[in-house]
């Protein structure tokens, strides 16, 4: 063990002195800012959502002088009755008070109340809103309400959370919010006959229940770019952040591991092949050490120099993303649904996972590289070949998927070594799983290995 | 009896489809230096090779402090020390940092052993500098402490003056011998050069077109190379003079070529005879420049005789 700790720590000791590799240490540094600050740049393109509608209209003078001048009587009393209330779109009352003045849609809950209620609750509503009661508001929906939705009205006259008058004001309730999209889930998996639509809607709701019930205010599921862009185009139900933080660039950032990835091809196809080009192989091989303890040294440093990049990206992004948008939700939990499961955990935590998962990637291309080193002497060799299969591997197997329909390809380690991807459901093989992907992987794995070893233990040098 | 620490046994060795060592046996002693002589292309290097393990064998043993390269490759290594070719060192370190990782991938080098071995091969000064900026002949040294770092039974150095300058070869000889002779070292150092290994070797193994010719004390192998006489050469005022007065010495034969004169000496009383013919010239009055012994070429050409290579195409 000793002997072997002294191996490493002089495989350590070379890479260090390698220009190159102080070179690849600090690419991968720069590499991890410059994409937290695209994304940060693309945010300012982006407007804020937040600072949409901040304070919303309730006078609705455009409305009323509109009304006056085509004499329409109805809407007249519609937009003065709103504008005496000082009702804006963005207050809880507006969705009853357009339901009682008849002009309630079947998507919103006072109209689905009102459309499902064989009395007219008009009376009701008005006075609900003009008396601003929304405890007997809430009372009263209660029990008309769909049996799943009724838990979010229970839980906010439990615990006494008022409704909010303008949503986009600063001091907005967040729990309203998630109380709202609750309700609006359970109305919506009522309505559609999609399983899936079905069990996505019943995701959202355990999630946001799951919140409520934690208190956590800020989940930073959701909140990458792709998630935001998402939820502001598609009507799909994801619960949400509508603002910019340091998670919307963080949680994009596990991608720069690809990065790595092509780093660690220059290390782990040098590491071995160098030996010979420099021509340093016969002073290493006449010392008393087996060549497979030499050769164990070389592949414990070069796993554990993708781990280190990949930390070194991780404390980067997140130090970066911090300075960029502020560290004010670095506590933030992570929270996500998956088929009925609810999972918690640590923002930060969840996103180290994210950069290990994508290791994995890292794992096998240097696997590859490393094997491609101990079979050939050139380390140019080994590199070129390892950054050809890097690049073009994938793309070779998605075209012969997807153009040609061979669907074999699928057994390739090019369609499993990106886990994090299949993990999260982007992959263009229907039913790839993690297990058979991690299959594939470790049988890969153990073909480089052997190759490997084959080739250097036995070789004349 | 001096022990034998390298022992090689009916190695065989084929590269490709080239069948480059046959049957190679020889052993070599500690306190010895041993010379291992060969034309180019003989297979010393491919020999050497396969004792420090870095090409496997096809057959036969070879075993150094009595444990089997191919079997305890770690406790055969531990005690053998070497450069093979040229001395390559990882150019981006500098030689106290190479030295340091050839330290920790053997047992018990202190920081004390380096400076020691960095003194020895007179390179203490410069130990600070990366190999890069090393000249051929520092860095052959630079191989010579790798090599005697952890005072290895066997050193086996493959044309080890290659690059050295004459001071530097002469250092290095000292150096050898001081290993076998005073420590007990065996030092197995091969060459193409006759000349080298009359200068430092104890005893020589003679390879040639992959097979072993025989192992030589260097006695034996200055006799072998005269036969029953020794060669003289005489320089002197009158050749024709001297060749008349000199004739009645019994035994030796002199042979006039240009203006000097070729005697062949019994080596039976060799130096009485020369002594005679010194003063029997000197008495007859003729001037008398300088008598050199020839053995030195004709051992270099008995070697070019015997590797049967006289300049011709390698085999
Ligand atoms: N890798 C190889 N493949 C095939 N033949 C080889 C290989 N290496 C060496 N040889 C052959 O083996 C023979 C012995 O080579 P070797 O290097 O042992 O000679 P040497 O005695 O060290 O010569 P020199 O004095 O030139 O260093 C040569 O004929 C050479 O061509
Ligand atoms: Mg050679």
């Amino acid at each position: 063990m000793g002997k072997l700790t002294a191996l490493v720590k002089n495989e350590y000791i070379k890479q260090l002195k390698k220009r190159s590799t102080i070179i690849i240490l600090i690419l991968t540094a720069i590499v991890s800012v410059g994409f937290t600050g695209i994304v940060k740049l693309s945010t300012l393109e982006m407007s804020d959502p937040e600072l949409d509608d901040h304070t919303p209209d309730t006078s609705y003078s455009v409305e009323i002088e509109d009304a006056r001048r085509n004499g329409d009587d109805t809407s007249l009393e519609y937009y003065t009755f709103l504008s005496e209330q000082g009702i804006s779109t963005a207050d809880w009352r507006y969705d009853p008070a357009v339901t009682a003045l008849g002009e309630g849609s079947f998507d919103s809950v006072a109209g689905y109340v009102q459309k499902n209620s064989s009395e007219d609750i008009s009376g009701r509503f008005r006075d609900f809103v003009i008396n601003k009661d929304w405890k007997g508001y809430y009372g009263f929906i209660k029990d008309k309400l769909p049996e799943e939705a009724r838990w979010a009205v229970e839980f906010r006259l439990e615990n006494d959370i008022a409704p909010d008058e303008n949503m986009y004001s600063e001091d907005a309730d967040w729990r309203n919010v998630q109380l709202d999209q609750y309700l609006q889930y359970a109305l919506k998996k009522s309505k559609v006959s999609s399983e899936q639509m079905k069990t996505n809607y019943d995701d959202a709701m355990k999630t946001a229940r799951y919140r409520l019930e934690h208190d956590i205010a800020f989940n930073v599921a959701g909140t990458s770019m792709t998630d935001m862009e998402r939820v502001m185009y598609e009507d799909e139900p994801m619960p949400t952040s509508n603002k910019f933080t340091m998670w919307t660039a963080f949680t994009t950032s596990p991608s720069v591991v690809s990065f790595v990835g092509l780093l660690i091809i220059i290390i782990a196809g040098s590491i071995v092949a160098s030996e010979f080009s420099n021509g340093t192989i016969k002073f290493l091989l006449i010392n008393p050490r087996s060549r497979g303890k030499i050769l164990i040294s070389k592949y414990i440093t070069v796993i554990t120099a993708g781990l280190v990049m990949i930390v070194l990206c991780f404390i980067v992004s997140l130090l970066t993303a911090g300075l960029m948008f502020g560290f004010g939700e670095a506590g933030a939990t992570y929270v996500k649904t998956t088929a009925g499961e609810t999972t918690a955990v640590p923002g930060i935590l969840y996103i180290f996972g994210q950069y290990m998962l994508k290791g994995v990637y890292v794992l096998v291309m240097a696997t590859f590289s490393f094997a491609l080193s101990s079979l050939v002497k050139s380390s140019s060799l080994a590199i070129g070949l390892g950054i050809f299969a890097m690049t073009m591997g994938e793309s070779v197997v998605m075209m012969l998927k997807q153009a040609f329909g061979i669907d074999a390809v699928r057994y390739t380690i090019f369609a499993n070594y990106d886990i994090q991807s299949i993990a999260s459901g982007q992959t263009i093989f229907a039913g790839q799983t993690i297990g058979f992907a991690l299959i594939i992987i470790a049988i890969h794995m153990v073909v480089f290995l052997l190759t490997a070893w084959d080739g250097f233990t036995r070789r004349d040098v | 009896m001096p022990e034998t620490v390298l022992k090689i046994e009916n190695l065989n060795k084929t590269l490709g489809k080239r069948h480059i060592l046959h049957d190679i046996s020889f052993d070599a002693y500690a306190g010895e230096v041993f010379g291992f002589l060969g034309p180019n292309g003989a297979g010393k290097t491919t020999t050497i090779k396969c004792a420090v393990g870095l090409i496997s064998i096809d057959s036969g043993t070879i075993s150094i402090g009595g444990r089997e390269v191919s079997e305890d490759f770690e406790g055969a290594m531990a005690q053998v020390g070497g450069i093979v070719e040229n001395p390559e060192m990882y150019k981006f370190l500098t030689a106290r940092q190479n030295l340091e990782q050839y330290a920790r991938m053997r047992d018990g080098i202190t920081k004390e052993r380096i400076d020691e071995v960095l003194k020895i091969v007179g390179l203490a000064n410069r130990a600070d500098e990366k190999i890069s900026k090393y000249s051929l002949g520092m860095r052959q040294r630079a191989g010579v402490a790798q090599a005697i770092l952890h005072k290895p039974k066997v050193l086996i150095l493959d044309e080890p003056t290659n690059g050295l300058d004459p001071a530097g070869i002469k250092e290095l000889r000292d150096i050898l011998k001081h290993l076998a002779h005073e420590e007990g070292v065996c030092v197995i150092v091969s060459s193409h050069l006759m000349s080298e290994m009359e200068l430092m070797c104890d005893r020589v193994g003679i390879i040639a077109q992959g097979k072993m010719l025989g192992v030589y004390t260097l006695e034996e192998l200055m006799n072998s190379s005269n036969g029953e006489n020794e060669r003289y050469l005489i320089r002197c005022g009158d050749a024709q003079k001297a060749m008349e007065a000199i004739a009645d010495i019994e035994g030796i034969e002199s042979t006039l070529s240009d203006d000097q004169l070729e005697i062949s000496v019994p080596i039976e009383g060799a130096k009485e005879t020369i002594s005679r013919i010194n003063r029997q010239i000197v008495l007859a009055e003729i001037p008398l420049y300088e008598v050199n012994l020839l053995e030195k070429k004709k051992l270099e050409e008995a070697f070019i005789e015997m590797t049967g290579n006289g300049g011709d195409q390698i085999g």
